[in-house]
């Protein structure tokens, strides 16, 4: 990613945002990571299962939109043909940053650092004249850009919900490695490693007083969500396999 | 009438005491009550600060954390050894043994195809065609990522610690986890049974501690083995020469300095200095035979080798007494670490020794009284075996060295000084190459391929000519090479340095799958 910048009305008053461009950042990701409070969505059509970040090798969960490194199967000439496109694709070009100056005054204050809303000046969905407004001409937010700042605050808070998530699948031990073994229509053969899934055997033992609990977190739905989306790693498959035979 | 093992009572702290009583607590907590008394008065030797793969087992054994034991004991990774000036003494003298075997090891003949490589035309160092592991090590290099499990390895690991934040780790740990008792008292006395059983031992404040079976970790001093039932010492110096450590804490010149991620041990004219890197600072000692330097002499060889920095730190001077005592359980007693025996620090031997007990003493706990004597036969025997094999291990390292700067190398190479076993081995492998079939004990401490990087990495050269199976087809141990090159490439490429995964550790942690 490249460096991101701070907006404000005076630099960026006519920043305009093609939002039919969010896609084009799954160009080349075979992962895409995603927050709990849309795991339904996410796994009607994407495999949902969890991998290690690579910075902290704290779990991370993502949807699978390829088998391999930087393939994904649902972008063809740069068109999305996903019914859902993940938050962090939608987020586009939008990222919540902290300004080092408010971050070392608050460091004297004890308050509360402010975000401040940046954006990548190298996306894809920065086309020109085309697009939506983030300012009026008079230097007011407009409807596009207070919605693009609340996806920005449901991701804040999905990362955090997140934490709690996977912290809660590994106190009840639930997670188990996935190894994955797929042999192409062309005969040819990978293994998929680094990837985990919820241990149904454990999951089937759970006492009701676990149940309910993780009903009330509003957990249990999101378990089965990862359970039953893993069953799309087929129709990753059948995809991958209609491109072999067109080759 | 039968009687049952009930109580184990361990008489000593430190690392052997506190490993041998977590792992007899781990597996026989519900069963058997573990009692350990520690004395206020004795300071541990705390030096063995060099471990074996086998810790990672130790550990999961004792249902430890590896995020917590390395945050705790300020622990770093460990990739096998370097051995500096062994052979020539010249700069660029040095051989890795590696903790990977070689690539392909076991089927195919890679050493043949190494010296014939050799002699051919100039590849590599033994340790470098067939192990990507040195390659990991002369880059600093951590032996797996952030993103692998704890205990899971890339490529094959122990650790460095620091000896006394362990020991104060184990004994936490054993006390809360594991339910031990501990007892902080002086051992006054030994009480017998009729038999010649240890009844029980006196306490100067707590009185008579009964047991059924008693573990001396006493250190040196051996209080019952050695001391109450008078088991003769076998004093090994006539093979194995060094007699004295001076041992010091070195602080890192830099706090983001590269962490080594192997033992660095640098031949010196009487002994050897070993270099072992932690998070925070390096512990480094020289090890000499005192008939062969004066104490002046050593000091200035550590000196030279730590730099200017020596002046402002304490050196610790610790004498060594090579040898083992002739059994190493009698009656209800066993001997776990120093009380059993010591030999020097090369190959940290010392820590993979009390692992080794500590895990038959556990697994092979005898139920009653009347098994306790075959338990018992069969411990000295394996153990016996043990430490000889150890011994000719380490007596392997000396004998091929070239070096002529002082008699101690001259002495180390003299046939009488080298046992009988070793000398027969040497005289098969000038034939052919270290082989799993030449150790075929169940109870072997060393593999075959650690010979191999020794005596391949001290320049032992095969007879080929008479080599009596030799290949015409070399595609199988060309086919290996070239894997092991590869390897090579992408572990560099994709391993992070010892000192910035450990950093990870401490802020993120290992997930445990």
């Amino acid at each position: 990613m490249s460096s991101l910048i701070a907006i404000d009305p005076v630099n960026h008053l006519n920043l305009q945002i093609n939002p039919t461009q969010v896609v084009q950042h799954s160009k080349e990701q075979h992962l895409i990571p995603v927050v709990l409070s849309e795991f339904e969505h996410v796994a009607l059509q994407y495999p949902l299962v969890i991998t290690k970040n690579g910075e902290s090798g704290q779990f991370l969960p993502v949807a699978m939109l390829g088998l391999s490194l930087s393939e994904n199967l649902f972008l063809h000439d740069d068109q999305f043909n996903g019914l859902y496109v993940p938050l962090q694709l939608q987020r586009q070009p939008f990222f919540v940053g902290v300004d080092d100056e408010e971050s070392a005054k608050s460091e004297q204050t004890g308050e509360l650092v402010p975000y401040t809303v940046c954006f990548d000046p190298k996306s894809p969905t920065i086309t020109g004249s085309e697009g939506e407004r983030i300012y009026t001409d008079d230097g007011q937010e407009t409807a596009f850009f207070q919605e693009a700042k609340q996806l920005l605050g449901q991701i804040l808070e999905g990362e955090a919900a997140n934490e709690q998530f996977i912290n809660t699948l590994v106190e009840l031990d639930l997670l188990q490695p996935l190894s994955i073994d797929i042999e192409y229509i062309d005969h040819s053969t990978q293994r998929i490693n680094g990837l985990f899934g919820v241990d149904q055997a454990k999951f089937a033992q759970l006492s009701g007083d676990t149940l309910v609990a993780l009903r009330e977190q509003h957990f249990l739905k999101a378990i089965y969500a990862m359970i039953i989306s893993l069953g799309h790693i087929y129709a990753l498959i059948e995809k991958k396999n209609e491109l072999l035979q067109a080759k | 009438m039968t009687h049952v093992t009930k109580k184990v009572v361990i008489v000593g702290g430190g690392t052997a005491g506190w490993i041998t009583a977590g792992r007899i607590a781990a597996k026989h907590k519900q069963q058997v009550e573990v009692v350990l008394v520690e004395s206020p008065n004795v300071a541990p030797i705390r030096v063995g600060e060099g471990t074996w793969p086998t810790m990672r087992n130790t550990l999961i054994q004792l249902g430890i954390r590896e995020t917590d034991f390395i945050r705790a004991c300020d622990a770093s990774f460990k990739q096998g050894a370097k051995f500096a000036k062994w052979t020539t003494n010249e700069a660029n003298d040095f051989y890795y043994h590696p903790l990977m075997l070689p690539q392909g090891f076991g089927q195919g003949d890679l050493t043949t195809y190494w010296h014939q490589l050799q002699q051919q035309a100039n590849c590599g160092s033994f340790s470098t065609s067939v192990c990507f592991q040195e390659a990991l090590c002369e880059q600093n290099l951590a032996p797996k990522t952030i993103r692998c499990a704890e205990f899971s390895h890339i490529a094959n690991y122990a650790y460095h610690l620091d000896s006394a934040k362990f020991s104060t780790f184990l004994q936490q740990h054993c006390i809360n986890q594991l339910g031990i008792t501990q007892i902080i008292d002086d051992v006054v006395a030994v009480n017998s049974n009729e038999n010649g059983d240890i009844a029980s031992v006196s306490t100067r404040q707590n009185g008579l501690i009964d047991g059924d079976l008693f573990v001396d970790c006493t250190g040196f001093a051996s209080l019952l083995l050695g001391g109450h039932y008078q088991v003769p010492f076998n004093d090994c110096s006539d093979v194995l020469f060094i007699d004295t450590a001076l041992a010091v804490q070195v602080p890192y010149a830099e706090p983001d300095a590269d962490i080594a991620s192997h033992t660095i041990s640098t031949g010196q004219p009487a002994g050897w200095i070993w270099d072992i890197g932690l998070q925070t600072r390096r512990g480094v000692g020289y090890v000499y035979a005192s008939q062969y330097t004066t104490e002046q002499q050593a000091q200035d060889c550590l000196a030279q080798y730590v730099g200017p920095a020596v002046d402002k730190l304490e050196v610790r001077k610790i004498p060594i007494r090579s040898g083992h005592r002739s059994k190493f359980w009698q009656n209800n007693c066993v001997a776990v670490g120093l009380s059993a025996g010591f030999l020097e620090p090369l190959e940290a031997s010392a820590l993979v020794l009390v692992e080794l007990a500590a895990e038959m003493i556990s697994e092979q706990l005898p139920a009653t009284r009347t098994v306790m004597d075959i338990v018992a036969k069969r411990f000295n025997e394996t153990f016996l075996y043990r430490w000889q094999k150890i011994i000719d291990f380490l007596k392997l390292h000396y004998i091929l060295s070239k070096r002529q700067d002082n008699d101690f190398w001259r002495d180390n190479r003299d046939p009488r000084t080298i046992p009988d076993s070793l000398l027969e081995l040497m005289e098969l492998w000038r034939y052919r190459a270290p082989a799993d079939l030449d150790f075929t004990s169940n109870n072997e401490v060393f593999p075959a391929a650690s010979y191999q990087y020794v005596l391949y990495g001290m320049g032992f050269k095969q007879t080929l000519a008479h080599t009596q199976t030799m290949p015409t087809d070399w595609s199988f141990e060309q086919q290996q090479f070239t894997q092991n090159q590869k390897m090579i490439a992408q572990a560099v490429a994709n391993l992070p340095s010892n000192r910035a995964l450990l950093d990870k550790i401490k802020q993120y942690g290992f997930s445990h799958i």
